[in-house]
Parts: C-alpha cells; structure tokens; sequence
C-alpha cells in the first residue's frame, strides 16, 4: 500500500483508539450508581484488540498487539495535538470579539463594584 | 515495555483521569481530587529522568516542541479572557500583554512546524478517527440505555419530607417558615 496511505490510515486508528482508550478511563474514573459501563467497556476492548490487529498486520515491524497500540496511541495524540492549534484560531476570533465589545454604562452594575 | 514508556503512558492515563474528574459533579462543585492528579501528571510527565523507549520517544520529542506554544497561548487566551470587558470595563494590563504572548506564540508555531501538510495527513485522519469513537460510545449508551426498564412512579412525599423541602425552599427564597 501507498506510504502515504499507510500513514493516513495509521493516524485514523491511532485518533480512534486513544479516544476509545480515554473514554475507557473516562467511565471508570467517574463512575456513580446509576452508571452502567459493562457493555461499552467490553465492546470498546475489543474494538480496539481489533485496530490493533489491523495495525499490526499492516506494519511489519510491529510484533505484538501491545506494541500495536502503542505505536497507535501516539499517532493518534500527536495528531489530536496537530489540530488543536487550529482550535485556537477558532478560539482567537471570539477573544477578538470579547475584546473590542461596547456595553452600555449601567449605575447599577456600577454600584456593585 | 521498559521504565520510561511504562511511566509516560502513566502520566497520560492520570491526565485523562483528571479529566474527567473535572466533569464530575455539578457545575458549581467540580470533583476537588481533579486539579491535584492533572497538576501530578504533568510533573511525572516532565521529570520522568528513565530512559523512553520509542514510540513514545517520539511523542516526547513532539511534546517538548508543542508543549512551550500550547502554554504561551492558553496564557495568552486567559490573560485576554480575565482582561475583556465583561461589562464595560476594560483591563488594558491584562488584555494588552496577553495579546502580545498570544502573538509571538503563533509566530513561534508557524516558524517552527509546518502545520497545513500536519494538519491534513496526520490532524484530519485521527480527528476523524476521534469522531468515530465518540459516535461508536454515543450508540453504545444508548444502546444500554433503552434497554433499562422504566421504574415505578415515585411515591408521594411523606409529611416530614414536605416539612424539610418547605424548609429548604423558604430558605432559599428568604422567607419566614411560618
């Protein structure tokens, strides 16, 4: 396959199993009674045993699962942190915004100060 | 899996942790354990001294480059915040300065990485690879939870709950009990 290709898929797999494995975390770490995990958790493992094995079969140097999604998990945070520069232009414009705003003078907000 | 590695994934696991003690409770009263564990993963993240074992060596190298901008804005973008006028009053101290950091870290980030190719063979893929996560749990729940029966209606309140919640509402509201 296509170098390029293998990376794009890489990356897709990796930003789906760091997410899976954060939303694993997630459901254990703010678990409350009325909270019914077992189902997601157990589909979200072998979802991720899955990718892995697609990984693995697509990477030659990869020899077991554990270093499958490993190598998995840091494509995927290194390409989340990619794209969050990107959110911070997003972010950026309505600091713009939040920055020159005109309110009306008003007494009583004046006076609460 | 040596030390190093063994620590790092450490360190993100108790990120996420934090994370998501952060959204526990109501709005007005947060988990109070979540700033001490994200503050703790950061220093195991920063002086883990063990020597990483690749991949992880190469996510700590991107890390060391993205982590100085990632900090300068997110100053930057809270300095601005805490300067705008919420009102109408305006705190040029705060505003100004963090418009300068937020500035010079986009020139550093531009300078140094080259962000659009990043961003549409690595960023792309795995924020789509995220969204279909997060759309797999979504079913996931609602899967589990159409399949919880419906409880009986709750049963009325007795007289010494009705005498508590009138106690609270009248509190609330600033009224006499009486």
């Amino acid at each position: 396959m296509n170098s390029i290709l293998l990376e794009i898929l890489y990356c897709l797999i990796g930003g789906f199993i760091f997410t899976t494995f954060s939303l694993i975390i997630f459901q254990f770490s703010s678990f409350h009674p009325y909270s019914k995990p077992t189902i997601p958790v157990l589909v979200q493992i072998i979802s991720i045993t899955v990718c892995a094995f697609i990984v693995m079969t697509l990477n030659n140097d990869l020899e077991t699962i554990g270093e499958s999604i490993r190598f998995s998990m840091v494509e995927g945070i290194i390409g989340i942190l990619v794209v969050i520069p990107l959110f911070y232009i997003f972010l950026i414009y309505f600091l713009l915004r939040a920055s020159f705003r005109k309110r009306n003078f008003d007494q009583l907000l004046d006076a609460s100060e | 899996m040596i030390l190093g590695s063994s620590v790092v994934w450490l360190a993100f696991s108790l990120l996420v942790v934090g994370f998501s003690f952060a959204r526990m409770g109501p709005s007005f009263s947060r988990n109070k354990f979540s700033y001490p564990v994200i503050i703790s993963a950061i220093i195991i993240l920063i002086f883990n001294n063990y020597p990483i074992d690749n991949p992880e060596n190469y996510l700590m190298d991107y890390l060391d480059s993205f982590a100085p901008w990632f900090f300068a804005c997110t100053l930057g973008c809270f300095l601005v915040l805490s300067g705008s006028p919420v009102y109408w009053k305006t705190s040029y101290p705060k505003l100004i300065p963090g418009w300068i950091i937020i500035l010079v870290s986009f020139i550093l980030l531009f300078e140094y990485n080259d962000i659009l190719e990043n961003f549409i063979l690595i960023g792309l893929p795995s924020l789509f690879g995220s969204i279909l996560s997060v759309i797999l749990f979504v079913y996931l729940v609602k899967f589990v939870e159409s399949r919880i029966p419906l409880e009986d209606p709750a049963p009325e309140l007795t007289e010494e709950e009705m005498k508590f919640v009138t106690k609270i509402i009248s509190k609330n509201i600033g009224v006499d009990e009486e």
